[in-house]
Formats: structure tokens, sequence, C-alpha cells
């Protein structure tokens, strides 16, 4: 988190996958997927998505800086930490817990798993972190048992239990997946 | 997996015409046509391909890689069926013109649907030989057994019976070319044949001959068996006894001699 002093006002703008939660990391990636006529609007909505700033504060900042803090979050600003999944193999939201089937070093997405959500991509043209989180942690039972419900609705639920769980949590997830959709995108590249 | 195909002589003709049933295009994705694919040429319930994990459904993947390509090995001369044994009869040139033109339609309609039918007409019984040394092998004639005999070629491997197919078109290039002359049979309009100073009767027999030219071309077969009929003062059913390259040729005579029908 940055503090930052605009006109005398203080404000809190996130900078690391640990302040942004899943929903607000849906939301910060889609502003890279719209069209703007000038570089300042998307910066300003960038920032809209991270911070607790309004258009008139963000106005006031230098571009410079505008620019520093819009781009904070990317996977390129992904640390090593990030990558590990160790201690990022359960989750609880409101008293329930939810568990994926990490070991630790690495996690396999089934077929079912990775269909799932390349048909989620194949909709939406991104990957919805919220379904993500939704299919890599599962609801335990009463006896700590995982229930594998891949049902839409089943999925949905989840997605929307889990949006408010930190970024950080699902980083090593959407690496993993980035690995397989890249390797698709390359291999459908046309070839000289 | 309960069965692991390492190629197309693993998999059977009635799998092979179940795998090409299916549509791609009603999948979205490649995964969910492959699990399809896969759970029919495996006998596997498709669940178990959704379960595995990815990385292990890639290594299925390029393991079931040889149905990218069509099956290459030439056809075996002797198949074993439930009802025993059938033998390869490819001496095309001895077919008839009925046996050529039922071979013609399973073809242009689909080789993978018409398979099991396709094979029926090509692998026969052989008819008692008193004494080989001094016979040559004859093979039963044709019949009307083509869609009883279809389901015996159900588990016979694909890969040995498929190439019997590849040769078939191969011949039929070699013959269409040879007999161009009689297949061509529509002219290609050009105003530069009509003669300006045409009367009215030449312009209509010339427009009768047009019209005569397009129904040629919807007819088909049809028109070449019931011109060889009239040759031969025969019905449509018997000429389509008649060998082959006789039929050909006899039709050949005619449209170069122009005999009239």
């Amino acid at each position: 988190m940055e503090k930052i002093t605009v006109n005398g006002k203080a404000f809190n703008v996130k900078t690391s996958l640990a302040d942004v939660s899943l929903a607000e990391y849906n939301k910060y990636m889609s502003v890279f997927r719209k069209k703007y006529e000038y570089q300042f609007e998307q910066y300003c909505d960038l920032l809209l998505c991270i911070s607790d700033m309004t258009v008139e504060d963000i106005e006031d900042l230098h571009i410079d800086k505008l620019k520093e803090l819009a781009q904070t979050i990317s996977i390129e600003s992904f640390t090593e930490d990030d990558k590990s999944f160790y201690s990022r193999i359960e989750v609880e939201v409101n008293g329930t817990w939810y568990k994926s089937s990490s070991d630790g070093l690495t996690y396999n997405y089934t077929t079912k798993e990775m269909i799932l959500l390349k048909d989620d991509i194949s909709k939406k043209h991104i990957v919805d972190v919220e379904v993500l989180a939704a299919v890599v942690f599962k609801k335990l039972d009463a006896d700590k048992n995982v229930i594998r419900d891949y049902s839409p609705k089943g999925v949905q639920v989840r997605a929307k239990e889990l949006s408010s769980i930190p970024m950080s949590i699902l980083a090593p997830y959407l690496l993993e997946l980035g690995k397989y959709i890249k390797q698709e995108t390359a291999s459908n590249e046309p070839t000289a | 997996m309960n069965q692991q195909p390492k190629s197309w002589n693993d998999v059977s003709v009635a799998q092979y015409k179940e795998i090409y049933s299916i549509d791609r295009g009603d999948y979205n994705l490649m995964e969910k046509y492959q699990i399809q694919i896969f759970s029919i040429l495996s006998d596997t319930e498709p669940e178990y391909f959704e379960d595995v994990s990815y990385p292990e459904f890639t290594k299925i993947q390029e393991s079931f890689s040889f149905i990218q390509y069509k099956p290459t090995r030439p056809p075996s001369q002797k198949i074993l069926t439930p009802a025993g044994e059938l033998f390869l009869y490819d001496d095309f040139k001895k077919y008839t013109i009925g046996e050529w033109i039922d071979l013609e339609h399973f073809h242009k309609d689909s080789i993978e649907e018409n398979l099991g039918i396709i094979c029926t007409i090509f692998y026969r019984q052989l008819l008692p030989n008193p004494n080989p040394l001094l016979f040559t092998n004859k093979y039963e004639p044709y019949g009307d057994w083509i869609y009883l005999r279809e389901s015996l070629f159900d588990s016979v491997p694909v890969g040995i019976v498929y190439g019997i197919t590849t040769k078939f078109l191969e011949f039929r290039e070699t013959l269409y070319a040879d007999y161009s002359g009689l297949f061509d049979d529509v002219p290609e309009e050009s105003d530069d044949d009509i003669d300006p100073n045409e009367s009215i009767i030449e312009k209509a027999k010339r427009i009768q001959e047009e019209q005569k030219d397009k129904l040629s071309e919807k007819w088909g077969w049809d028109l070449l068996l019931y011109r060889l009929a009239k040759m031969e003062n025969k019905s449509i059913q018997e000429v389509t006894g008649m060998p082959l390259i006789q039929a050909l040729n006899m039709l050949s005579m005619k449209k170069e001699m122009k005999l009239p029908d």
C-alpha cells in the first residue's frame, strides 16, 4: 500500500497483490480491455480501481506519478513469493473453509477444470480470477472432505463467496494457468 | 484406460465410423471433442479423461496423434470375419458396371460412413476350386448382400482394410482419364460457336442439343445404363452385369461414331 498526498489530502493506493481483492483485480484488468482515446483516461480508470481517490483528485496528480501508480498491479509485478503455493492451499471466508489440491509445490489442473476455465475465457476474453478461485478452491464439508462441485451454479456461488480474498492467494494458480494458455497461444500462432 | 490403441490396426471399422460421425463443429473446445474421440477409441468413459490432470491429458493427446492421418497400410488380401474368411477382390477391371456404380455412389456419399458396405463389395468369398493347379480362384459374383454383410466388418481392424479405398480411388482417376471423352459430356458454353447467320431451325436444333447435354449431366450413370440397355436390347437390370471395361468401350464407340440412341 502506498500513501500519497494530493492537495493536502491523504490517499491509499493499493500497490501489491495482497492489498487487492479478486473482485478488484477483475475490475482492474477489465480496464486494459477497453479502448480509450487518451491514455490519461485509462490511467484514471486504473487508479480508480485501486485507490480511494476521486476523478478530481487524480486530475491533480502529475502525469508521471499517475502512470507509475496506475500500472503497479500487473503480472510483471508478481514477486517470487507470489509464485509459491506454500501457505496458499487453504483459505477461510466468513467461517467457511476452502481447499485446493495443491501439494505446496505446484497445482495440476484436471482436464475438467481446464475445460471449464477455457470455456469461461472464450466467453469473457479474459481470465476471471473469481471463477479461477472457484475452480481451484473447493468447499470443505463438516468432516473436512472436499466437495467437488463443478456445476455452473456451484462455481458461480463459490466465485461470489471468494471474491473478497486477496489476489496474492490466487497468484501462483494464475501463473500456472498462464503456462497452458500461453503454450496454446504459441502453438496457434502461424509459422513462417 | 480400458484400451490404448497405438495405430489404426488397433481400431475397428465400427469405431472408425463412430469417430467420424462426431462433428468437430459441435464442440467449442478441442479438448471436449477429443474426449469424445478418445472415449470411443479406448472404450473408456469420458469422465476418466476429465478427471486426469491436464499434463497427463496432453500426454494422452500425443499417444492418439496417429488419428490425424488416414490409414496408409496396403489392404490385407484375406480377412477374418465372424462369418469366416473373405478375400480381397481388387482386379477392378474385371468388375461389372453395376458394381462400379455402387462403389462410386458409396465413395462419393461418404467413405467413412459407408466403409463397412464398401468392404463388402471388395471382400468376397472364394468359390470352390476343383484344382488350384489348373484353375485360378474365382470370387463369388456380386449379390444383394451388401447391407446384410456390413456388420461383419464392425470388428475388423480398419488399418487392414482402409487401404482398398485408396487403391480404388487411384484406379478411378486413371479410368476417368482414359475415358475422359465419355464422361466429359457437357461442352463448355461458348458464344464463338454460335453462327450469327444460323436459321431458326438450326437454332432450335442447337438449343435441343444443349438441353440434352444438361440432362446428361443431371442423369449421369442412369443415362449411360439406359443407352447401354438400348444398344444391347436388354433391360437396365441385365446390363448392370456387363463387365465395366466392355460397357465403357461400347459407350465410347457409340459416342465417337455418333450412333443414334
